[in-house]
């Protein structure tokens, strides 16, 4: 398999990762989720995802208490952009923020699409992924 | 007869100027001794020239002698008066006692030997004289002593003016000059009683002497007679105006007229009548003008200093220009060494004066004076200026001792301070200030004429800071206000950033919180959605699926509920039903409800009642039922085993309710965060992924609506403490 494509799901929600888990799976491709935004960076660089999956509200750890209401992923999203191996690698913003601010932000910083996650079914996403994927 | 009568007349010139200058001398003030003394001199050289005109105009040799010897009498005393009066001007009375006694002594022996012939002997013709006197024996001792007491007594003149300055120096000056030239005129008629052949030509210049100190007098203030001077300039050339037009009318009927009483006259006279008093008047006037710029060059025009100062004062509203205004006046019109203004601080009890401008003034030594209640109770009653030397005579009037004591004490105050003169500043009735006046330049003593411009001068310069304090009080108003209105528009837009803020924040929250409600809305959707389209088809996996799905719309349940708790919380202050509430049903009944979660998890939830049978409180029954059903929640869900245990307290006016569980605990840095909102512990994560991040926020808002407190205690592995606190006096809360 080596036209196996690879999707780097960042998301901290677990019922969600399993069920992209379970769509990308079901069409073949190989799934990595993580819901830490180093171990993000780290899976991003090492195996070179065709494309990141990217939830803005991932909880920011300060010491031992966790603020979950942070928007790390905007923080994710802005170091990716600016990193030399992984700046090509297309992001799209899934989210259930729906601000048009926050939808302006994601743009600024690269973002190729901006799905929102209620709105969106698993195999709408699935689609729309692999067909941004296959233009 | 033609050739002696220049000097008779000049001996009759010099005898009516002695004699109307002594006059003024002496009636201006004759206890003062410069006064009297210098009256004696210009009355004994008027005596001198009374006897010297008649003897000029003597028709036989006994009538000459008898009036040269009456001129003797008079001249006689010359030199022992000045010699007086120079002692009593330059002040040296005490220390030349013994030479001025020996001088009477001297000069009336002399007075006595005078009608014998040892003195006078005869008179034969001299020159042109028909009757010229002879000296007799005893003449000669007589002219060498009248010579040494003159010029000593000019010397000791002369030694003065070296020795002194400013004012005093100026008419000792012309007391000298006047002198010397006087005596030396009049010293020309010795010569032909020696056979000399010389006439008394300068006989006329004795009269100098008057003029010079005239001009002493009016210029330099010498004697203080300057406003009687006046008058009497005035007086005296009005009447000299009169006798000329006297004579000039005379002269034009007897011209034009033929007479007095013939007709043409009287229709003359009916021209010459408004004429005569059109210019007696304009006479008037110039007389008074030259009368002020000659006898008070230096002093002040009153009515134009009085004018000069209202306009200033009027044009000012600056009260500080008005003081400066005042003060310079005051000063530099009496030529004063000092003088200021200090006015009552009103907002301060009891008065407190305050330097509103001094110059000249010592400020060390000045302010006690001014803080003096008395000072201030006796101007404000007598409205009249208080001159320090009265102060003496003040003292003794007094009937009551306290007064007396008063008068001195303030007196000393004065003195201290150098001032001479306190005027008062009144303001209906009230005193706002008083101005206080040094001496003179000259020492002279205030006059009344002084006390009644300063008076006058007061009551403007009164009025005129009154009214400036008004004004800057209005000011002041309106400067106040504008700085309220500063203020309040900070306020106002310190108040607008704020709700700005708090719209800001708005907007945050409800981002977030329908950000957290559509989370467990995509995991029911995506589930399902799967089951549906096929993605998941295997029964048990379906089964799976439906429980997750199930579990996302319970999450969904109690994030709505909690957000809206939230919000409830969030913006304005809550309005709680505070109502008599069964704390202790309360808690059963919650106890009951969570048995069952309780058991499934295989916890014990126990409930430690008080011992005393407990009131009921003023609380919101149904937020604190909340708060502590949230609580026990959490303690339930991080514990995994042992038991939770709830226990109820009344004590010291509060109400203690503890939920203690066996569970995970919260490490000390969780704790310091834990009740903001969207903030929860790493491993309640771990333990429960789904929480709001809300539940013990919203419980430290109500027990904080109820003014109690939550506190915590717990360390990890240890278990949780949580104990609310809530007063017993709690009112019902608007």
């Amino acid at each position: 398999m080596a036209n196996q494509k690879k999707v780097l799901f960042i998301e901290d929600e677990p019922g969600l990762i399993d069920i992209y888990h379970l769509t990308f799976d079901a069409h073949g491709y190989q799934f990595f989720s993580t819901a830490d935004i180093e171990e993000g960076m780290i899976i991003a660089k090492t195996q070179q995802p065709d494309i990141i999956l990217l939830d803005i509200i991932l909880p920011e750890k300060s010491g031992d208490s966790v603020n979950i209401s942070a928007k790390q992923g905007l923080v994710f999203l802005s170091r990716a952009k600016s990193d030399k191996q992984i700046k090509d690698i297309p992001v799209v913003v899934f989210t259930n923020l729906n601000s048009s601010a926050d939808r302006q932000k994601a743009k600024e910083l690269g973002a190729v699409d901006y799905l929102v996650k209620a709105d969106n079914l698993p195999d709408e996403v699935f689609k729309k992924v692999d067909k941004f994927l296959n233009q | 007869m033609a050739l002696i009568f220049p000097y008779a007349l000049s001996a009759l010139i010099n005898a009516l100027t002695s004699l109307i200058l002594g006059t003024f001398v002496v009636v201006k003030n004759f206890r003062n001794k410069v006064n009297l003394t210098f009256g004696l001199f210009a009355f004994s050289v008027a005596f001198w020239s009374i006897g010297y005109y008649l003897w000029q105009m003597s028709g036989t040799s006994e009538i000459a002698l008898f009036w040269c010897r009456v001129l003797m009498a008079g001249a006689i005393f010359i030199p022992i008066f000045y010699f007086h009066f120079v002692l009593a001007l330059i002040g040296l009375l005490e220390k030349k006692r013994l030479v001025l006694v020996v001088g009477y002594v001297i000069f009336i022996s002399f007075f006595f030997l005078n009608f014998t012939s040892f003195f006078v002997n005869r008179v034969e013709p001299r020159l042109y004289f028909k009757f010229w006197p002879l000296p007799g024996p005893a003449y000669h001792g007589f002219l060498i002593l009248w010579f040494l007491y003159v010029a000593y007594s000019t010397y000791l003149l002369y030694q003065k003016y070296k020795n002194s300055s400013g004012t005093i120096r100026q008419q000792i000056k012309y007391v000298f000059l006047g002198m010397v030239i006087g005596f030396a005129g009049g010293s020309t008629n010795y010569l032909l009683w020696y056979g000399i052949p010389i006439p008394p030509v300068a006989n006329i210049l004795v009269s100098v002497y008057v003029g010079s100190i005239a001009y002493a007098i009016a210029k330099y203030r010498l004697m203080d007679i300057r406003f009687f001077a006046r008058k009497a300039f005035i007086y005296f050339g009005m009447a000299l105006f009169t006798y000329l037009m006297f004579y000039f009318v005379a002269w034009l009927y007897l011209a034009f007229a033929d007479g007095i009483f013939t007709s043409t006259s009287y229709l003359t006279g009916l021209i010459i009548a408004p004429f005569f008093v059109f210019f007696f008047y304009l006479v008037n006037h110039f007389l008074k003008l030259v009368a002020n710029k000659y006898f008070f060059a230096s002093l002040y025009n009153y009515q134009e200093t009085i004018n000069k100062l209202t306009r200033e004062l009027n044009y000012y509203t600056d009260l500080n220009k008005i003081i400066d205004s005042i003060v310079e006046t005051i000063k530099n019109t009496m030529q004063l060494d000092r003088a200021g203004v200090l006015l009552i601080n009103q907002n301060v009890k009891p008065v407190h004066y305050q330097i509103a401008k001094v110059i000249g003034f010592n400020e060390h030594n000045g302010i006690s004076l001014v803080q003096d209640n008395f000072l201030t109770r006796y101007l404000e009653s007598s409205q009249k200026p208080l001159v320090r030397e009265e102060l003496a005579l003040l003292a003794n009037n007094a009937t009551r001792q306290k007064d007396k004591e008063s008068f001195e004490q303030l007196a000393e105050h004065m003195k201290r301070i150098e001032a001479s003169l306190c005027l008062p500043l009144t303001s209906n009735t009230k005193l706002i200030g008083i101005i206080v006046l040094g001496s003179k330049a000259s020492r002279d003593a205030y006059t009344n004429e002084d006390l009644e411009l300063l008076s006058t001068l007061s009551l403007q310069a009164a009025i005129a800071i009154d009214n400036a304090r008004l004004y800057q009080e209005v000011q002041n108003f309106n400067k106040n206000l504008q700085q309220k209105v500063d203020i309040q528009t900070q306020e106002i837009t310190k108040k607008n950033q704020y709700l700005q803020e708090l719209l800001k924040m708005k907007n945050e929250f409800l981002n977030i919180a329908s950000h957290q409600l559509k989370t467990p809305i995509s995991i029911t959707r995506g589930y399902l959605s799967m089951i549906l389209d096929g993605t998941i088809k295997e029964q048990a996996k379906q089964q799976d699926a439906l429980e997750k799905a199930m579990g996302g719309i319970n999450r969904l349940n109690e994030t709505v509920k909690n957000f809206l708790d939230a919000s409830d919380l969030e913006g304005k202050e809550m309005e709680l039903e505070i109502a008599k509430t069964d704390i202790l049903k309360l808690i059963e009944d919650l106890i009951a409800a969570k048995k069952i979660l309780a058991e499934n998890k295989g916890l014990v939830l126990e409930f430690i009642k008080p011992k005393e049978k407990i009131p009921s409180f003023n609380l919101d029954g149904s937020r604190l039922t909340e708060a502590i059903s949230n609580l026990i929640d959490n303690a339930i869900f991080y514990t995994n085993e042992g038991k939770v245990c709830v226990s109820l307290n009344v004590s010291n006016n509060e109400i203690i309710i503890s939920i203690q569980d066996t569970g995970i605990g919260i490490s000390p840095s969780e704790q310091k965060n834990l009740f903001n909102k969207f903030r929860r512990g790493k491993r309640a994560i771990l333990a429960k992924p789904d929480g709001s991040g809300l539940g013990l926020y919203i419980c430290k808002k109500i027990v904080e609506l109820h003014k109690g407190k939550i506190v915590l205690e717990s360390a990890v592995g240890q278990g949780t403490k949580f104990i609310i606190q809530l007063p017993t006096n709690l009112k019902a809360l608007k």
